[in-house]
């Protein structure tokens, strides 16, 4: 680690050169999206809608947090009974329910892929195939799995009911745990091969010789895994963690999709956050101003989410380190 | 007693892939079971199709595959559609890969003040659902007469937070900075730098990333339905759509048909590219 | 492949249609038509809609006004889900060149337009109260400005609805020989739930007399009292709908539906099998949901032929196409053109409906295809269509009609479906449905 001290000092004279590299970024970023972000941001705070009757905007005119206090206070003055907590809710079960089976599968099947030792050696196109679901629209895929789940004569009921499993025919699309979990299962199905490649590529940027030295001294698969892989996939699994966090809090096109109405069948208890949003923002009065305020709770959500597996996924040997250059240097200074 | 170790060691990693395979192998067949149904449907009839579910293909895919040509041809011809969502998803996919890269390079690369602003910030506009920031955006593109124009499909692919974060955490595993110093010593300019020796470094990244980003663009429905109005201009996903708008009397069979259509180019893109992700070349270039 | 040549470049020298005239100068159509497009754009007349049903009508108009097709760029938005949200976009955009010019309504939305500035009268356009004396007074009503009472939009078609059910099916299970018989069976809905229990029973559960639910929701709405929405912007839940949660709930738990949701594959499969007797639908319905999943294209094959109409407990009226000119419309003449040809000239509703069956917005052309003997239909064995909906189209009251339909019908379906499935009692329903209206339409008063 005394070489990343050295390197400091060298790239320190290059540093211009760090905004030449990002400057194509910000720069495009503030011409497509900073405008329209901040347009958002803005109506968050104001009365923004249409008045369906005569089809005549309303606003924006600043009405300051009153937005947000429908959303936290409902009708009947309850604090977060109402329709954004309980989006708020179905998003978060539903992401739970397919993240962590989706980061464990794909974790070790990542290993097993990498795995030296068990060699598998179709992997290449188990990988292939694995990850093929995220290739479909999630348009397909939805009218696909309505299809078979349909009720009475889809396939999945006809199997159920000449198995003689149940006597007849279950109506999934309309019970809320069942749809929560067909739900939760595609996305689970579609992403665990995408986060499985994400964490390979991951893996294989690790130093075989890393693996080997800890063969020849007699380590195990699991102490291996252990020490070796998931500290150094520590970049590439926080990346992974965060991506699905922040795709799944944004969940939308299955949810919208498979449901029939688009509304989160069945009596809302599949709607999302992001399907909140867009109901507010483009049906019934189109409310604008009430659907960027929804955006920025869901922000503020996301954003505690990362944070929080941030501070899990923490390099803990690397903040110790900066600790104690710190307290060295200060030491330094105060004996100078 | 070693050798009965060996032994015993051997039939351990025997009985592993055999498990392991069989496990694999039936995460394989969940996979391929909507393509199956997706080409088996495209051989079917609209009412077939309609009527039953089978996982046995039929006969009429030939006369699916002309009616979709004809259905194509009433306004534009099928392959028009396939080049403007190749040149919009090529355009988009190489801008945000090597865009996204240089991004996660200077942040990683170089000491600057603001390095860490810069990359805090590129991490919070990932986290801003962009459900309703599409409402300025197309007023936006319309206030510049942007409209029925791929441009505002294709550029700000340049910032692309999501593919900035991956490469940037690849780069922290699979980038010596020392590499880059020798590099420098040797008299290579900064951006010579980065294309011949970063990017090369980069590829199992650059790869998957690119997978990403084309599977991406090439779906996209909603923002080029929401921008194009010449159907000379529409990309195969919105001509698929209309098919599908076609509520009353809608033909599946023909449906289907443009469904594995609009795949085939994914799948070349991905099967092009698969060789990166399986060979992993990580770390081609790495003395140790 | 070379076929029809690109709508925005043929030749249309001649009065023949786009499909004769085009073959010779088809040499390169996309990119013609993208040069074309790119160079001329601001000339180009933008219609748009949100499938090609308007795109084959103007065929009709295209024939008979030649030198028109060049000038128009039809956009098709190829999905009805987005199509207001692309609509709105654009007539924000007056000075972009693929602003609208002519916009296609649903009777769903249509208000939503037609009660604003963002319409031009028809009177603008040239159209005189001559040209509107063969409509049905509804398709009027229907597009009239509720602020002032000027006419804002035409449509071509009527959709009177009737109930289409199989007569194989009701002489086997029912006995029943005529349409008149068949409307005594079904003539209130008490009778028509005691012959859902009949056909159920006698068949052996094999046969259901309706595919789901939501196939009553537009006989019901049609026959609401009042709008949703009043002009004072007071929400009211008509008593008519509580008789419809009424009913749905019968049919769930007493099973007498195929328990299907309304156009999901199941049931458009319906039309092609025994397990559902009929259906209610109007004009258009007839030919392109039953005819078209019917199994067969010809007497003999599928349910082909074995199709009959009548009225049912309640006359209704569902849906419908609408054209209307923009604010900013760049041309017009040439829309109020359009207009005259596809929705006033008798000569071209009369071919039109005679080669594409629709029900044209034109009591002479349907009085003359009656006379004609054109309106037997041999997919209904022999039952004339014309003549059991024309009474019908008469008689089509509007005046349930509000800008808020879509909306709160679909708000009103979520809750119906948990009080029929018996996961909430009715007052709970109620409540849940008035405080979405209320969520969806936060400047309307609930009552």
């Amino acid at each position: 680690m005394a070489k990343s001290n050295s390197k400091k000092h060298k790239t320190v004279e290059y540093g211009r050169y760090g905004y030449y590299f990002i400057a194509p970024f910000f720069i495009v970023f503030a011409i497509f999206q900073l405008w329209p972000l901040i347009y958002t941001l803005g109506l968050a705070f104001c009365e923004n809608y249409t008045d369906t009757m005569w089809n005549v905007e309303v606003g924006p005119t600043f009405n300051g947090l009153e937005n947000f206090t429908t959303i936290f206070v409902g009708s009947d003055g309850s604090l977060f009974d109402t329709y954004t907590f309980r989006a708020l809710g179905n998003t978060l079960i539903m992401w739970l329910m397919n993240f962590l089976p989706q980061i464990l599968l794909a974790l070790l099947l990542a290993v097993w892929f990498t795995d030296t030792r068990v060699k598998i050696k179709a992997q290449g196109a188990y990988k292939i195939l694995v990850f093929m679901p995220n290739i479909i629209t999630a348009a397909t895929i939805s009218v696909l799995f309505y299809k078979l789940f349909d009720y009475p004569n889809g396939p999945i009921n006809q199997f159920l009911v000449n198995a003689g499993i149940w006597d007849k025919p279950y109506q999934f699309l309309n019970t809320k745990w069942a749809t929560r979990s067909i739900i939760s299962f595609i996305n689970f199905w579609m992403w665990y091969g995408n986060t499985m490649i994400v964490l390979t590529a991951g893996v294989l940027g690790i130093s075989p010789s890393l693996f080997e030295a800890a063969r020849v001294d007699g380590a195990t698969s699991w102490q291996i895994f252990k020490s070796v892989t998931l500290p150094l996939l520590r970049p590439i699994l926080l990346f992974s963690l965060v991506n699905s966090a922040i795709g799944g809090l944004q969940m939308f096109d299955i949810p919208k999709l498979l449901t029939t109405s688009g509304y989160g069948d069945p009596d809302y208890t599949t709607r999302t956050m992001t399907m909140y949003i867009r109901e507010l923002a483009f049906s019934g009065a189109r409310q604008m101003g009430k659907a960027s305020a929804v955006s920025l709770v869901l922000f503020v959500v996301t954003l505690f989410f990362s944070l929080v597996l941030f501070y899990i996924m923490r390099d803990k040997d690397a903040i110790r380190e900066k600790k104690a250059i710190k307290a060295a240097e200060k030491a330094r200074k105060g004996a100078n | 007693m070693n050798k009965e170790k060996d032994g015993g060691l051997h039939a351990r990693i025997m009985v592993s892939q055999i498990i392991r395979n069989a496990i694999c192998i039936f995460l394989c067949i969940l996979s391929l079971i909507p393509f199956w149904i997706m080409i088996v449907n495209a051989t079917r009839t609209s009412v077939d199709i309609q009527s039953s579910f089978s996982l046995i293909p039929s006969h009429y895919l030939m006369e699916n595959w002309e009616k979709l040509l004809y259905q194509a041809s009433q306004n534009v011809p099928l392959w028009k559609y396939m080049t403007n969502s190749l040149i919009i998803a090529a355009g988009s996919t190489i801008l945000a890969v090597y865009f996204s890269t240089m991004t996660a390079y200077g942040v990683t690369a170089y000491k600057f003040k603001g390095a860490n602003f810069a990359w805090a910030f590129i991490m919070a506009i990932m986290m801003i659902p962009v459900q309703v920031s599409s409402i300025g955006f197309f007023r936006f593109m319309y206030q510049i007469g942007w409209g029925n124009n791929y441009l505002p499909l294709i550029i700000p692919a340049i910032a692309a937070p999501a593919t900035v974060f991956f490469m940037r955490q690849y780069m922290i595993s699979a980038l010596p900075l020392e590499i880059l110093d020798s590099a420098r010593i040797d008299g290579s300019g900064e951006f010579r730098t980065f294309n011949t020796i970063a990017m090369p470094l980069m590829k199992p990244a650059v790869a998957t990333q690119c997978i990403f980003a084309f599977i991406g663009s090439w779906n996209n429905f909603y923002t080029p339905s929401m921008l194009l109005t010449s159907q000379a201009k529409f990309t195969l996903p919105m001509f698929v759509q209309q098919m599908r708008g076609e509520r009353f009397r809608s033909d599946h069979g023909i449906i289907y048909v443009g469904l594995v259509v609009t795949i085939m180019p994914i799948f070349v893109v991905y099967f092009l590219l698969s060789k990166y992700i399986i060979a992993g070349v990580a770390l081609g270039g790495v003395k140790e | 492949m070379g076929g029809a040549a690109p709508s925005t470049d043929a030749p249309a020298a001649d009065a023949a249609p786009a499909e004769d005239a085009a073959p010779a100068e088809d040499a390169a159509p996309a990119d013609d038509a993208a040069a074309a497009d790119s160079a001329a754009s601001g000339d180009k007349f933008y219609i748009y809609s949100w499938n090609t049903e308007v795109q084959e009508r103007l065929a009709y108009v295209f024939e008979a006004n030649p030198g028109m097709e060049e000038r128009i760029e039809y956009v098709n938005i190829g999905d009805s889900a987005i199509y207001q949200e692309r609509i709105d976009q654009l007539l924000q955009a007056p000075d972009a060149a693929d602003y609208p010019d002519m916009i296609a309504f649903e009777a769903a939305y249509i208000m939503k337009y037609t009660n604003s500035d963002q319409t031009l009268a028809v009177t603008d356009l040239g159209i005189t109260d001559a040209d509107l004396a063969e409509m049905y007074p509804y398709t009027i009503d229907v597009a009239t400005d509720k602020r002032n009472g000027t006419l804002k939009g035409l449509s071509w078609q009527a959709c009177p609805g009737a109930f289409m059910y199989r007569t194989d099916l009701a002489e086997s299970l029912l006995g029943v020989k005529t349409p008149e018989e068949m409307q005594a069976k079904i003539s209130t809905w008490d009778d028509f739930v005691a012959t859902a229990h009949e056909i159920k029973d006698k068949s052996g559960d094999a046969t259901r007399i309706l595919s789901s639910n939501g196939d009553i929701a537009e006989v019901f709405r049609s026959n609401m009292e009042n709008p949703w929405v009043d002009a004072n912007g007071v929400f009211r839940m008509d008593p008519i709908m509580e008789q419809y949660m009424e009913l749905c709930k019968t049919f769930e738990q007493e099973d007498l539906t195929q328990k299907t949701t309304t156009w999901s594959d199941e049931w458009n499969a319906g039309p092609s099998t025994d397990a559902v007797f009929g259906y209610f639908g109007c004009t258009w319905f007839l030919h392109w949901t039953i005819k078209a999943n019917c199994g067969g294209s010809a007497v003999g094959e599928g349910t082909y032929g074995l199709w009959n109409m009548c009225q049912g407990p309640m006359p209704y009226y569902w849906g419908g196409t609408w054209l209307g000119a923009t604010a900013g419309c760049s041309d017009t003449a040439l829309a109020g053109q359009i207009m005259k040809s596809l929705c006033c000239d008798t000569e071209i509703m009369t071919k039109m409906s005679s080669e594409t069956l629709d029900y044209v917005n034109n009591k002479t052309a349907m009085q003359t295809l009656s006379d004609e003997g054109k309106g037997a239909y041999d997919f209904l064995g022999g039952q004339d269509f014309i003549a059991v909906f024309s009474p019908l189209a008469d008689n089509v009251d509007v005046s349930f009609m509000s800008a808020y339909d879509k909306t709160i019908g679909d708000l009103l379906g979520t809750q119906n479906t948990e009080y029929s499935l018996g996961n909430k009692d009715k007052e709970t329903a109620i409540a849940d449905f008035k405080a979405a209206v209320a969520e969806a339409y936060p400047s309307l008063t609930i009552e």
